[in-house]
């Protein structure tokens, strides 16, 4: 140490002195703006991760380096790569090494719980004896330096505690290193060295605080030409050492701080041995230089820039050397009595701003007070610190001011109160606006002690519940309560612990913590069960027709939420322990029938744990299947005179006491006729104006009003009698007089018990009723025959028959059940019916059937079907009707009718004028056929020539028709004969007239022979025979059958 | 080898048409009367099946026409040297409703309708019992078939239909 001049002087570097001691010594883990330690850090347990955090090494995605394991492996990885363009973050303090280094008496200790070892650099073992006699009582951590670093670390104002080597944190820096606290570090090297990095080049440091210690051995030369050694700085093989880096090249540092205390070496400096061509602005040194030459910036060249730079320890001077220097320099100052600068040569300089407590003539710097200096005068032209978020409005506001101190940078330690403020093992001794957040899921209680006997404090709190740090300013006007013990809080909330020291000198210091979240119990849990909101473990049972969707939240407005988890359950669970949680993301669906309990547990991030369940969620009800006529197609129409049925279902066992109602979402329209089987009894309900009782959005009709069909009256349903739990009905609207449509009526069954529904409808099908007409079935007869029928002509007429019927694309149900039918009538010129003998002489048949008038005069045909048809109704006109000349129409129509004969719902009709001749015309023919009859037993398997002659005469047009036809039964009584195609059993080319019916001959006058050539293969053991027409043009005279057998 | 000779005798059959297609054929509502037709007598190999076709032909609702004929054990009377047991076989695909008698001495023996079943060719076959002519004397078995067409099938449908009738006779010696 330089001879002390100055008394005032003295006793500021005394005071100063004893404030460094005090921060020395004083065990603390200084980050950011004096946060302690709240819960011990883990320490470093000497291995290497195998993997950073996480991160993939973005600017966006910075690997991050949580803890020393990380760290080590940051340094392993460091050997091989140089992580150019990489970047990282510390998301922790990490403790390399928990004990405080220490250099006495030319001994390196290490303070561990308040003992003092004694460390063996050797080996690193640390003992407690000097002569390290005894077994080494534990090892000091080393982690491995960091190579050659290129890419970019945030420091995130993170601190690495306990840095221990033999060199520099970083070989080198080539890239970008901020906002990082390296704080009792201890680097013991025997050649040049530095605490940060050894170089850095090209490159932006901003924000670092360096506190330790480097040792080196001392110098033991008499060097006295600095300036020649320094102007060859690169080839000097002195050593050096320096707090932040030996050299700093091409590069930006901003904000810059050193604390620690540099032994050893021919030159020392607190921030820079060497400054070329960089900007260096707000930076400072503190620390003790014991080393030959001490500075705090050695030798600064090239053109760099200094602002704001300041030193505070004994030291030979603030700069050593200007040399081939292009120099601005602004705001500097120095605390010490020596010459600002050493010497200068073959530089230029700019300097504004400079101060100095002694007279300096090497920069003409103005002499100052320490008053001057403490208050502001030093940063001319700057705002002061006071919040974080002028940082980014003015990137100079980083200096903070108390009126006591000199200034410092926002990130440092403002000089420590004489009290601390506790919490179990939390201590806070300053003022600061950034605060981080400690919660507590317990009472909490907090101490204020002084820190000597030496500065007594009269002490004061105030319980804030604001969140952010209150403004240094607005301390002054808080109503603050006297604090004489310890004081507990045990109320839930977020609290700031304000501290006001009053020393005996008046002097007021305040103290807050960091923001204290007191969170006793577990988060709020909401289920929304169909918004109903259940917050804790629920009772009691909830009924539903309908799939769920159970969104669950739950909120912590203190620490938070950690998790929420869910377990869905069939049954009530008695111990919640037991349970295999699952992690809830999305919504809780309940889609099948079934009982179920819904827990919820959240877990806030402290570890308070709530739960919650739903009650008993009974999904279930009445379920409606065979669901008819369209089955489980909602929103199908039908018609307003049909019907549907269904059966409902309850499958979740019997219950007494249960009412049963059926229900409709919409009133049932009058004479709406309910048939129920249930029980095996059937009843029967017709609505009328007064029925449905209209509950809940439900119309309900009770099945006690529905009345047992077979018994009397006064038969009905009865609710003590039931025993199971499925019904069918038929809801048939026939009888109704539905005018308007109606959509989207659903029907359903509910079960009440005690006032509560027990069963829910299970609305799964829903239908309309249309009025329209177009979408009614429709029934229709069309012909294509276009003639008159001759009565009395011996005549056949084929007439085509289309019954359609159209079921459109709505369900009309008034067909079911039914078959359509061909009716056809003979009537009169007034349109009635004449009588049955009238048919007399008049065949009706179709499919080789043949139908006869019924005792209404009418004939029916029975379709036995209830889709469209085409059909052929043969008519066959003989000689005897005794119709009186008249007007006589045929009329075909069809019919929809259950039995399949009768009814009145009938369609459009077809009219066939019939022409009444009751006069034979053909009286003076003759007409016969003649064959060979021998030719007319014919063992199968022979071809027969059939050789016919016809005579004809008396007819002017003559032709004549041939038909097959074949016995249909092997029976004598039954002399039906079908036709048959006879061209298929001869090879001859037949001459076709429609049909299965061909000309014999189209000219019998000209040719009235015919041979049919019939291959019997073909042909059946039966009797057959040929039906030869006689026409006269396409009038029918006469027919002639010739049979013939096939044995 | 004793002789075996079994004859049998014919009456007068009525053959309208070539054997293998009788028809019958109406045209108005008249009855007929029993009109008797001998049957000639024929002889033929007993050890043979043989048969005869009966013509019906010319039937009317109302007609009933019977063929008579014998079955003998002698011609010429030379008597067969052995016990002959024969049967008689109706055949036909009765498409007619006809009722077909067989008498026996003017006994009735069998009434062949469709309460038979019928063989693969679709036609009855209606079987007399087993008949035996003792070898010591001559023996003439006179059979009268009767057929009957009734007089209530006289529809249309009914009309100029055609059907056969075939006898058959199984005989062997009786042992």
């Amino acid at each position: 140490m330089k001879v002390l001049k100055n008394k005032y002087f003295i006793i500021s570097l005394v005071a100063i002195s004893l404030a460094a001691v005090l921060s020395y010594v004083i065990p603390s883990l200084a980050r950011y703006k004096n946060r302690n330690i709240y819960e011990p850090n883990i320490v470093w347990d000497g291995t290497v991760a195998t993997r950073y955090k996480n991160g993939s090494g973005t600017s966006s995605d910075p690997y991050i380096i949580a803890n020393g394991k990380e760290l080590a492996f940051f340094a392993l990885e460091l050997q091989t790569v140089d992580y150019q363009d990489t970047y990282f973050k510390l998301a922790n303090d990490i403790v390399i090494n928990r004990g405080m280094f220490r250099y006495e008496d030319n001994q390196l200790k290490y303070v561990l719980d308040d003992v003092t070892y004694y460390i063996d650099p050797t080996n690193n073992n640390y003992y407690d004896t000097a002569t390290f006699d005894n077994e080494a009582i534990g090892t000091i951590n080393l982690l491995g330096n960091l190579s050659n670093f290129k890419g970019h670390l945030d420091g995130n104002f993170k601190t690495i505690f306990g840095y221990y080597n033999t060199t520099a944190l970083f070989n080198s820096i080539n890239g970008e290193v901020t906002s990082l606290y390296l704080e009792n570090a201890l680097v013991n090297s025997a050649t040049s060295n530095a605490i940060l990095a050894n170089s850095i080049t090209n490159s932006t440091i901003k924000n670092i605080l360096v506190g330790g210690l480097i040792i080196t051995p001392t110098y033991n030369g008499n060097e006295t030409n600095h300036l020649q050694i320094l102007s060859d700085y690169e080839n000097m093989t002195n050593t050096k050492v320096a707090g932040i880096a030996n050299e700093i090249i091409n590069s930006t540092a901003t904000n810059i701080i050193n604390h620690a205390n540099l032994y050893g070496s021919y030159l020392g400096s607190g921030l820079f041995n060497n400054v070329n061509t960089t900007t260096l602005k707000n930076s400072y040194n503190t620390g003790e230089i014991a080393t030959y030459l001490s500075t705090t910036i050695g030798l600064v060249n090239g053109t760099t820039t200094i602002d704001n730079i300041y030193n505070t320890s004994s030291l030979d001077n603030l700069f050593g050397y200007f040399i081939d220097a292009d120099i601005t320099l602004d705001n500097a100052f120095t605390t010490n009595t020596h010459a600002m600068l050493r010497n200068s040569a073959t530089s230029t300089l700019a300097a504004t701003s400079i101060y100095s407590i002694n007279l300096d003539t090497s920069l003409n710097g103005t002499q100052v007070t320490m008053n001057d200096l403490i208050n502001k005068n030093f940063l001319t032209g700057y705002v002061p610190y006071t919040k974080i978020a002028n940082i980014n409005a003015n990137n100079d506001n980083v200096w903070l001011f108390n009126g006591v101190d000199l200034p410092v940078l926002y990130f440092d330690d403002i000089n420590t109160t004489y009290a601390t403020l506790h919490i179990n093992n939390n201590k806070w001794d300053s003022y600061t606006e950034i605060i981080n957040s400690k919660s507590f899921n317990n009472n909490i209680s907090f101490v204020i002690t002084d820190k000597d006997n030496l500065h007594p404090t009269t002490k004061y709190y105030y319980l804030s519940n604001l969140e952010e740090v209150m403004e240094y300013s607005d301390l002054d006007n808080v109503s603050w309560t006297l604090y004489d013990s310890v004081v507990s809080i045990q109320n839930e909330g977020k609290y700031i612990i304000y501290v006001k020291l009053v020393d005996t000198n008046n002097n007021v210091n305040y103290i807050n913590s960091d923001l204290l979240i007191i969170d006793k119990t577990g988060p709020s849990i909401d289920i929304n069960l169909n918004n109903n909101h259940y917050s804790s473990l629920t009772s009691g049972d909830a009924f539903f027709n309908n799939s769920l969707s159970i969104p669950i939240s739950a909120t912590d407005s203190l620490t938070g939420v950690n998790s929420i988890e869910y377990y869905l359950s069939n049954s009530i669970i008695a111990d919640l322990s037991t349970v295999n949680w699952s992690n809830y993301t999305s919504s809780i669906s309940i889609s099948n029938l079934g009982e179920y309990v819904l827990y919820v547990k959240a877990t806030d991030k402290i570890g308070n744990i709530s739960y919650a369940s739903t009650p008993k969620i009974i999904y279930n009800g009445y379920v409606i299947d065979n669901f008819k006529p369209f089955g489980f197609n909602s929103g199908s129409n039908i018609t307003n005179k049909s019907k549907i049925s269904f059966d409902i279902r309850y499958d979740n066992g019997m219950s007494d006491n249960v009412i049963h109602y059926l229900v409709s979402n919409s009133r049932l329209p009058d004479n709406t006729a309910i048939t129920l089987k249930t029980n095996n009894k059937v009843y029967r309900y017709v609505t009328d104006s007064n029925s449905g009782t209209y509950v809940d959005n439900l119309y309900r009709y009770p099945l006690s009003q529905f009345n047992e069909l077979g018994k009397s009256l006064n038969s009905y349903y009865n609710e003590t009698t039931v025993t199971s739990e499925l019904y069918s009905f038929i809801i048939d609207f026939a009888d109704t007089n539905i005018l308007n449509n109606i959509s989207n009526l659903a029907i359903s069954m509910l079960g009440i018990k005690n006032n509560n529904v027990v069963r829910p409808a299970m609305f799964n099908q829903s239908f309309n009723i249309s009025t329209s007409l177009l979408d009614k079935i429709t029934h229709s007869v069309s012909t294509t025959f276009n003639t008159t029928i001759a009565v009395n002509s011996n005549s056949t007429y084929e007439i085509p028959i289309s019954s359609v019927v159209d079921y459109k694309s709505n369900y009309d149900t008034t067909f079911n059940d039914k078959t359509i039918g061909i009716a056809i009538k003979i009537v009169d010129q007034s349109g009635n019916n004449v009588g049955n003998q009238f048919f007399k002489n008049m065949k009706f048949s179709m499919d080789n059937n043949n139908y006869y008038p019924d005792l209404g005069n009418v004939i029916h045909i029975n379709l036995n079907q209830n889709t469209s048809i085409n059909k052929v109704l043969t008519v066959t006109t003989n000689a005897g009707n005794s119709l009186e000349s008249g007007t006589y129409n045929l009329v075909i129509y069809g019919y929809v009718a259950n039995d399949g004969i009768y009814s009145n719902d009938v369609t459009n009709s077809i009219i066939i004028p019939l022409s009444i001749n009751n006069e034979k015309t053909y009286t003076n023919y003759s007409y016969d056929v003649s064959v060979n009859n021998d030719d007319l037993i014919i063992n199968k398997g022979d071809t027969a020539n059939l050789a016919f002659d016809f005579t004809v005469v008396g007819i002017a047009s003559p032709n004549i028709k041939v038909s097959l036809f074949k016995k249909a039964n092997l029976t004598a009584y039954n002399q039906t004969y079908n036709q048959v195609n006879m061209s298929l059993y001869t090879s001859a080319t037949l001459d076709n007239y429609q049909g299965n019916k061909y000309y014999a001959t189209r000219n019998a006058l000209t040719n009235n022979t015919f041979t049919y050539s019939v291959n019997t293969t073909s042909l059946d053991r039966q009797s057959y025979k040929l039906v030869f027409e006689l026409y006269d043009g396409t009038t029918k005279v006469d027919e002639i059958s010739k049979y013939f057998i096939v044995r | 080898m004793k002789k075996k000779i079994i004859i049998i005798s014919i009456a007068a059959i009525l053959i309208l048409l070539i054997a293998g297609a009788t028809y019958s054929y109406f045209v108005s509502n008249t009855n007929m009367t029993s009109v008797d037709q001998h049957i000639a007598k024929f002889i033929f190999n007993s050890d043979s099946l043989d048969h005869l076709e009966i013509p019906l032909s010319g039937l009317k609702p109302g007609d009933v026409k019977e063929y008579s004929f014998e079955v003998s054990n002698n011609t010429d009377h030379v008597i067969s040297d052995v016990n002959i047991s024969y049967t008689l076989s109706l055949l036909t695909p009765h498409y007619m409703p006809l009722v077909i008698e067989l008498y026996k001495d003017e006994t009735l023996l069998m009434t062949c309708d469709e309460s038979y079943s019928r063989n693969n060719q679709n036609e009855l076959v209606c079987n007399t019992t087993t008949q035996e002519l003792d070898y010591h004397e001559e023996v003439n078995d006179n059979y009268t078939l009767k057929i009957t067409f009734d007089s209530n099938y006289n529809s249309l449908d009914y009309a100029n239909l055609i059907d056969y009738l075939n006898i058959e006779i199984r005989s062997y010696q009786k042992v």
